[in-house]
């Protein structure tokens, strides 16, 4: 099966960036794009579940401060901070994988991507219950999928080389009153490839695009987006991503196209 | 008055912020670091709860009916959101 290698990346502009990730879901969705494997990085970003408030989940001061933008994606699950050493990637495809509706077999099944891609790095990856890599105990992925109709998206961030202090200073731990308890909290719980392996982004993502082909059985050619994908990005990006009640609130924001 | 609650799961975190007028829930938001699909759904969860009485047995049933649309949770149960409803009612009103 033929599939688009899609290197596209906005590292200043993550409203444009997650617009352009449902734009591409969609038209996988409706047959009319390649099944693809995307990667990308934001500079100074945090990136919130579709379920989540800005203000219970971030230190706006802190964010504010540091110029960090906060952005909502389209799916579910926790907080994480994304600067240039933060490596995401998205799978998105059609299924015919005989995952169905099911989204806990689709993370089994997609979380072998990194794992596998880790383990050809010579490290030690550990699947946690659902759609986190810890290595020593410590969290270096974190993930989170979605499945429309016939098609699936599974999108990952992963910590290759992010400066922790920062992600450790914008991430409010829940429960947790002190703000430094917090930070120290963080900081034993997530770690850097850099730190573990010595690998860096260029490495992993060859990793990753090689163990991507393998579990999907897919010969990636790099392409670029497609005119339908790019206005569509548009028409989400003016309509819902740049909208404050989309990123710092939990309002459901229905796009017509 | 309004009551909230933060409810850990085995995995995810489930927040509750309601709005409860003479023993039922007249306003009710859900947030947290759970999935859901489809992800439009919670508002439909939300509209369920929505005037029912804030007892065990009301907020079960509601949520009994919101799993029947298909909505998927995966490592979320039905019995994860009851109990993040109802622990709003045990956290007492907010100050």
């Amino acid at each position: 099966m033929k599939g688009r290698l899609l290197n596209l990346e906005y590292p200043d502009n993550p409203y444009l960036s997650l617009a352009t990730e449902e734009a591409i879901f969609m038209e996988v969705m409706r047959k009319r794009s390649f099944p693809t494997l995307r990667f990308y990085t934001h500079r100074n970003a945090v990136v919130l579940g579709c379920f989540q408030v800005a203000s219970e989940e971030v230190d706006m001061d802190y964010a504010e401060e540091k110029e960090i933008a906060i952005v909502k994606r389209f799916t579910g699950g926790g907080a994480v901070y994304h600067d240039s050493g933060n490596l995401n990637f998205s799978i998105i495809a059609n299924d015919s994988y005989g995952i169905g509706i099911n989204v806990a077999k689709l993370y089994s099944m997609a979380m072998d991507a990194p794992m596998n891609a880790f383990r050809s790095l010579g490290m030690n990856p550990e699947k946690g219950r659902l759609n986190d890599i810890s290595i020593n105990g410590k969290k270096i992925l974190g993930s989170a999928a979605t499945i429309r109709q016939n098609a699936f998206l599974f999108h990952a961030a992963v910590l290759v080389d992010t400066n922790l202090m920062t992600l450790a200073s914008v991430l409010k731990v829940p429960g947790v009153k002190l703000k430094d308890k917090g930070i120290s909290t963080v900081l034993e719980r997530v770690t850097n490839i850099r730190i573990v392996s010595g690998k860096g982004m260029e490495e992993v993502k060859a990793a990753l695009i090689s163990s991507c082909s393998n579990l999907l059985g897919m010969e990636f050619e790099a392409g670029e987006l497609t005119s339908g994908e790019e206005s569509l990005a548009t028409k989400l990006y003016e309509d819902k991503y740049t909208k404050r009640e989309w990123n710092l609130e939990r309002s459901i924001i229905n796009v017509h196209y | 008055m309004k009551v909230s609650n933060l409810y850990k799961a085995e995995k995810g975190l489930i927040r509750i912020h309601a709005d409860v007028e003479d023993g039922r829930i007249r306003d009710i938001r859900i947030t947290g670091d759970f999935f859901m699909t489809p992800e439009e759904a919670i508002a439909s969860l939300e509209e369920m709860l929505k005037g029912r009485r804030f007892e065990a047995e009301d907020v079960g049933e509601a949520i009994e009916k919101f799993y029947a649309t298909g909505a998927i949770t995966p490592m979320i149960s039905k019995e994860d959101f009851a109990k993040a409803v109802m622990g709003a009612k045990d956290e007492g009103p907010i100050a």
